[in-house]
């Protein structure tokens, strides 16, 4: 798949966030290249609003997300099935974000929706202690995505495009629930280690 | 010490709010992984099964969690996921429709049951007495398990000591859970547990405190693809009953001396009786 975040990001870095439970550790966040303000609010507004620990989507769901915190701050990634914890415990959540500092506009946005829909760049393993660091946007001009992404509808699209127009502050959450049987396991889920 | 009294005439716990004096609060202690949503959640449909007393949700995000905890165990067959964050069950007295009293606990992750989280210590401050969650199965069949019992000792260590010194009235219910898993419970059997538990009972003991063990015995069961599965709980709700009753005994609040006559406190459910949720 050719690629997105290109052109319209040059000379720009993307901070990466991850909260999933470590072995050992129990659930933790880790980010780099993130403002605080905006790690506390991927936790509040993203993981608290979108995982309910007592009514979890169905094992092998992808959801992605994006989120204007304000005019020069966006986040966007994707919620995957984590696999079990060390406790066997199953539905552990796995928050995948991005982070990116600067205004939003059309092209940005698009890039955004096609780097969602092919993947991540890299897939954290859960293990601790974990190191992670910002990322170029010019690594993201051709990469092969760690795990499949998730598309977004066009009416999404168009609906996200029309409210950026109108100066609108954005915030996506979309997805399919999927059976374990319909989608392809990740890495950690078969007990693979892959990390591209 | 995670608790300033602000009432220090009081010797009712470190219970820290006057305006919720009719609210008693139950703090939980326990690892990752130890059982405490299930053993909260069994504990929660059974307490709204004394139809006679009307303890109820207290709102509808409690009985909502509820509903999807116990939604979750029958229709997926498995116990509950990790917890990620502190989420409260808030339950209701009432005697017809006049509202008695407050029941409160936090279904806590087990990484902020720790001395630095402020979470926890601001749990405990607010808490009349609390649980704490030991793992029975482990306890009998990890001998690495004694680790983990000296990090719960840590922890309570600084809760007991500031019960001791200022003359607070502060009752733990030990709630050994999996029991199930190491049926049949003999007296023999209890014994030992009780043995292991020496490195807490020997803390607890030195600093004079309350506490009572109990065995918790939350076993699913599937009968087949397609049925929903089944929660049979063997004396879930004693530990909370004895927190009322040692509140009670201290404190004379009518509104718990009323709890106490109808649930008929002292007389107490008969151990090892299986009910279904």
């Amino acid at each position: 798949m050719t690629t997105t975040l290109p052109s319209a990001t040059v000379g720009l870095s993307l901070g990466q966030l991850l909260y999933t439970s470590f072995p050992g550790r129990g659930f933790q966040l880790v980010h780099a290249g993130v403002p605080s303000t905006a790690s506390c609010a991927f936790v509040e507004q993203i993981v608290h609003r979108r995982w309910n620990p007592y009514d979890p989507p169905a094992p092998g769901s992808s959801f992605a997300y994006l989120l204007q915190l304000d005019a020069q701050q966006t986040l966007f990634g994707w919620l995957f099935d984590g696999g079990c914890d060390e406790h066997a415990r199953s539905h552990i959540p796995y928050f995948l974000a991005y982070s990116l500092c600067g205004p939003l506009d059309s092209r940005r946005l698009d890039s955004i929706f096609a780097c969602l829909h092919k993947g991540p760049l890299l897939l954290p393993l859960r293990r601790w202690p974990l190191t992670l660091d910002a990322l170029s946007a010019t690594r993201f001009r051709s990469y092969r995505p760690a795990a499949p992404g998730v598309g977004a509808l066009v009416q999404v699209r168009t609906l996200a495009h029309s409210r950026l127009r109108r100066g609108e502050i954005l915030d996506l959450f979309f997805g399919t629930p999927q059976s374990a049987s319909v989608r392809p396991s990740l890495p950690w889920a078969a007990g693979g280690t892959r990390e591209t | 010490m995670p608790v300033s009294r602000s009432t220090p005439s009081r010797k009712d716990g470190p219970a820290e709010s006057s305006a919720a004096h009719d609210t008693f609060s139950f703090q939980l202690i326990g690892q990752r992984g130890v059982g405490k949503t299930v053993f909260l959640a069994a504990m929660g449909a059974h307490i709204e099964q004394f139809d006679e007393i009307g303890l109820k949700s207290a709102d509808p995000q409690t009985e909502r969690q509820l509903a999807q905890v116990l939604q979750f165990i029958r229709t997926r067959g498995i116990y509950p996921p990790a917890t990620d964050r502190t989420i409260p069950f808030n339950f209701d007295l009432y005697r017809g429709r006049r509202r008695i009293c407050r029941f409160r606990w936090e279904d806590l992750p087990g990484e902020t049951c720790q001395l630095w989280d402020e979470g926890f210590n601001r749990s405990t401050k607010r808490s009349s007495g609390g649980l704490l969650f030991v793992d029975g199965h482990a306890l009998l069949n990890d001998p690495g398990y004694r680790r983990n019992l000296d990090e719960l000792t840590e922890l309570l260590l600084p809760i007991v000591n500031l019960v001791k010194l200022n003359g607070l009235h502060y009752p733990l219910a030990l709630v050994l859970t999996k029991c199930d898993l190491i049926a049949p419970l003999t007296p023999e059997l209890k014994d030992v547990l009780r043995q292991r538990l020496s490195p807490v009972r020997r803390c607890l003991e030195r600093h004079r405190s309350r506490y009572e063990i109990f065995y918790s015995s939350l076993a699913l069961v599937n009968d087949g693809p397609g049925r929903p599965a089944r929660l049979v709980v063997g004396d879930g709700q004693s530990a909370l009953l004895w927190l009322i009753e040692e509140i009670q005994s201290r404190r004379q609040l009518p509104a718990l001396a009323r709890l106490s006559r109808w649930l008929g406190l002292g007389r107490r459910t008969p151990p090892g009786l299986l009910q279904q949720i």
